[in-house]
């Protein structure tokens, strides 16, 4: 009803997607947290390829319990005496990387388009988004190894100083970028005429570039 | 729009680099920052004289609450998207000054909005605090800087083509 206002109050399609976008997200959030366990599950699959894949040596599994990602690993807790079993264990909030889901869908619903391609558009913006996702959550998993994890951890963990100041780069850009940044791209690639319909001076450039 | 992309995502992560850098922490951001809390208690101070703000914390004297302005909540990192998007954009260096300048204000303008909201927020309820300070307010720092970038897009004038593109310079 509120965008039909707009198109009648004759805001430029700018303002009434901005508008769209502000109602559309805190119903897209509450869907989101109500559907975490079903959403976040990939996420724990495809970190847990990844890590499994790279970090093996270190890296037992990844699972998801409740809302949180458990990491377990092979590496036994420091202070450990001998004949005793543990194996280091800590938790990762997903939540902290895939609120760029819900941000994504509040774009997409906003956009003029038909079902098909809105539907469509949620699949694709969901898979894109996971990738993303799982970046921040590795280098998360990276980061606590290798930055809050001990001198003992350390050592068994043998890695290299620069390897340490790429990690922390990596989950930097993970964490505070990539969340709220790829929403937004992967909008704009899907949605590529309607940000020329906003503006069109983006158009007129890129056939002139051509 | 490919071309676009690329070299915004090398300005971007270049310029998040630098931000990372020791030095470059110790001699910009970190004093940025101390300037948005001092104009948040301020701001806040129009209203509630018991606020205070003490390098990157802002606090209530009287209950003693207090936030700390860290990383990803001073508005630096939705600035170099902006700063990454204009300037990789082939656009008059006139037009991409006017830009910066007008989009890094509306930035920090929204990003007191964020702090002091989320100051009051946190004395009110933890756990809607945490949700406004994780989720939502990282997105709409954000969409803000997508907002700029798309408003200072439509204002650059389209100029006839004259068969190149020398009509625009490129970043």
């Amino acid at each position: 009803m509120i965008p039909v206002l707009l198109k009648r109050l004759n805001y430029s399609p700018l303002t009434t997607f901005v508008v769209k976008v502000l109602l559309f997200l805190p119903m897209c959030l509450a869907v989101w947290y109500w559907l975490i366990v079903p959403l976040t599950a990939p996420l724990a699959w495809v970190c847990d390829w990844i890590l499994s894949l790279t970090w093996g040596r270190v890296i037992d599994a990844v699972t998801l319990v409740n809302h949180q990602l458990e990491i377990s690993t092979l590496l036994a807790p420091p202070g450990l005496s001998q004949g005793q079993l543990a194996s280091l264990a800590f938790d990762i909030n997903p939540l902290l990387y895939s609120y760029s889901f819900p941000f994504a869908v509040a774009l997409i619903l906003s956009t003029p388009s038909n079902w098909i391609k809105t539907l469509a558009s949620i699949l694709i913006a969901y898979i894109a988004l996971l990738l993303v996702q799982s970046w921040g959550v590795c280098f998360h998993v990276a980061k606590t190894l290798m930055y809050q994890s001990g001198p003992e951890i350390h050592a068994l963990l043998n890695v290299q100083p620069v390897t340490y100041v790429l990690v922390g780069l990596a989950y930097q850009f993970g964490y505070l970028i990539l969340p709220s940044l790829s929403p937004l791209i992967v909008w704009g690639v899907l949605f590529k005429q309607f940000v020329y319909d906003i503006a069109p001076q983006l158009l007129i450039t890129e056939q002139r570039h051509r | 729009m490919l071309r676009f992309f690329i070299i915004f995502m090398i300005i971007q992560s270049v310029l998040f680099a630098l931000e990372m850098l020791h030095p470059i922490r110790v001699l910009f951001v970190i004093p940025f920052t101390e300037m948005i809390a001092h104009v948040s208690s301020w701001i806040v101070q129009l209203f509630d004289p018991d606020v205070i703000s003490q390098g990157i914390i802002l606090q209530d004297k009287t209950s003693g609450f207090a936030v700390s302005i860290e990383s990803g909540c001073n508005g630096v990192e939705a600035a170099l998207v902006l700063i990454a998007a204009i300037l990789a954009y082939p656009a008059p260096w006139k037009h991409k000054l006017i830009g910066l300048i007008a989009g890094l204000l509306a930035i920090q303008l929204l990003n007191l909005v964020r702090i002091i909201s989320l100051f009051y927020l946190g004395q009110w309820n933890q756990q809607a605090f945490e949700w406004a300070h994780l989720y939502v307010w990282q997105g709409l720092i954000m969409l803000d800087a997508l907002i700029v970038f798309l408003i200072w897009l439509r204002t650059i004038p389209v100029q006839p083509d004259s068969g190149d593109s020398s009509a625009f310079e490129t970043a």
